[in-house]
């Protein structure tokens, strides 16, 4: 093989490469919402349970280096969550009939999420993040973007209170089962968390005591 | 009657002017002076701290993960972020000011960025090398160094190469105390908070390396 055609196979394969790549993360804007918005409904109706490994990205401009946690998820319909961090520390919490538990260092905190209108929201935008629902939330202006495997969601705050904590929140489905893939949410500073969910598991059964505190 | 009267107010002067002035505390005699030396989160050699912290406000608790990072020889960032990563507060402490680069909105209130600026400012702080010292010791070879530095007074308490305890005093009230204890040589393993007539109290433990894990059980 001559020197010419070995560098325009190698150009080839580069290109292939390349445009393999971009059909992975090049999005482009989807004018009408509606098949999303009738797909994620119907999976958010059909989710009962599901479980996740996740990874936390915390992104601060003062520092170089970005901060990771790992953990595992658990979510049960209508509203029982368990959130556990597992590195670089233990920390968990726990949210059930109403009751958000925190296990931090062998010591629980319990806080009743309607004594705190903003552990209510909070929770409220956590849930509806990690079902993948949020598009159908009216107090976030949307806009919905797709590739080959997966719609991006970028979601806005309307409400002056949420703005004051989020500027946007990016959220990633797999076009498959319209499960969420990660979240992305940027602070009005700049600063933001990014949560990538690994080992999805729809609608497994959960173990019975997952979401008692011990 | 005119007399009594007259001492009582001698007695209440002589009493506001001590409580007012540089405490002497319990059991210290006039020492030499000293070079303050002790393992503290302020020396140099630390660029930036992290530490897992616990505050507990009149019944009310919250944790999460406290950055402090020095951004110029005294100048410092610290910054308060849930393990969720909600940023709770983002200060910087510099030499002569207090910038709040963001507070989150359901804790911005005067009196919550003055208690910030207080404790951190105190956190921060070493003993003032243009200010006049006092010097005291104990028998049992505690040291301490206080002196007057805009108004308030400041007393550093020293134990075998340890700084032990910080305090603050405001003129005519107490005020902060900082409380460091240790495991062995090095940084503290934990540092302790306090405010008097607040019921408002840190816990630090200094972290050494964020990507380290912990066997403790939740």
């Amino acid at each position: 093989m001559n020197f010419s055609k070995f560098s325009f196979i190698l150009f080839l394969v580069l290109f292939l490469i390349g445009q393999s790549l971009r059909a992975q993360t090049d999005y482009k804007l989807m004018s009408d919402q509606t098949a999303v918005r009738t797909g994620i409904k119907n999976a958010s109706d059909a989710l009962k349970t599901l479980q996740a490994d996740f990874v936390q990205i915390k992104n601060l401009s003062v520092l170089e280096e970005k901060i990771q946690s790992t953990g595992v998820f658990a979510f049960a319909d209508p509203s029982n969550v368990r959130w556990e961090y597992l590195k670089p520390f233990r920390y968990l919490i726990v949210i059930k009939d109403g009751l958000m538990t925190i296990k931090n260092e062998g010591k629980e905190n319990k806080v009743a999420m309607e004594s705190s209108p903003i552990f209510k929201q909070i929770n409220n935008l956590m849930l509806s993040t990690v079902k993948g629902d949020l598009l159908l939330n009216k107090d976030f202006d949307s806009k919905v973007f797709e590739n080959a495997n997966s719609y991006k969601l970028e979601l806005t705050p309307k409400q002056a209170q949420m703005k004051e904590f989020i500027a946007k929140i990016v959220i990633i489905l797999d076009k498959k089962d319209f499960s969420v893939n990660s979240i992305r949410m940027i602070e009005p500073a700049g600063d933001d968390t990014f949560i990538s969910f690994t080992n999805k598991r729809n609608n497994a059964a959960l173990p019975k005591d997952i979401f008692v505190v011990r | 009657m005119r007399h009594s009267l007259k001492i009582f107010l001698w007695f209440v002067s002589l009493a506001l002017i001590n409580a007012c002035a540089l405490r002497f505390h319990t059991g210290y005699k006039k020492s030499v002076p000293f070079e303050p030396k002790g393992y503290d989160i302020v020396a140099d050699e630390y660029q930036k701290l992290w530490f897992k912290t616990e505050i507990e406000a009149y019944g009310k608790e919250a944790s999460g993960l406290l950055l402090v990072k020095r951004v110029q020889h005294s100048d410092f960032r610290v910054v308060l972020m849930s393990h969720m990563g909600m940023k709770m507060f983002d200060v910087e402490l510099k030499k002569d000011s207090f910038v709040v680069h963001y507070l989150i909105s359901f804790l911005d209130k005067p009196s919550v960025r003055k208690l910030l600026r207080n404790d951190l400012s105190l956190l921060l702080q070493t003993p003032q090398q243009n200010q006049s010292r006092y010097f005291v010791h104990k028998k049992d070879s505690t040291q301490m160094l206080a002196q007057k530095n805009d108004g308030r007074y400041y007393y550093y308490q020293y134990r075998n190469r340890q700084l032990t305890q910080k305090e603050s005093d405001g003129t005519c009230f107490k005020g902060t105390t900082i409380r460091y204890e240790y495991g062995g040589v090095g940084l503290p393993v934990q540092i302790l908070i306090d405010h008097a007539g607040l019921d408002i109290h840190w816990k630090l433990s200094p972290v050494k390396k964020l990507d380290e894990s912990e066997n403790v059980q939740p």
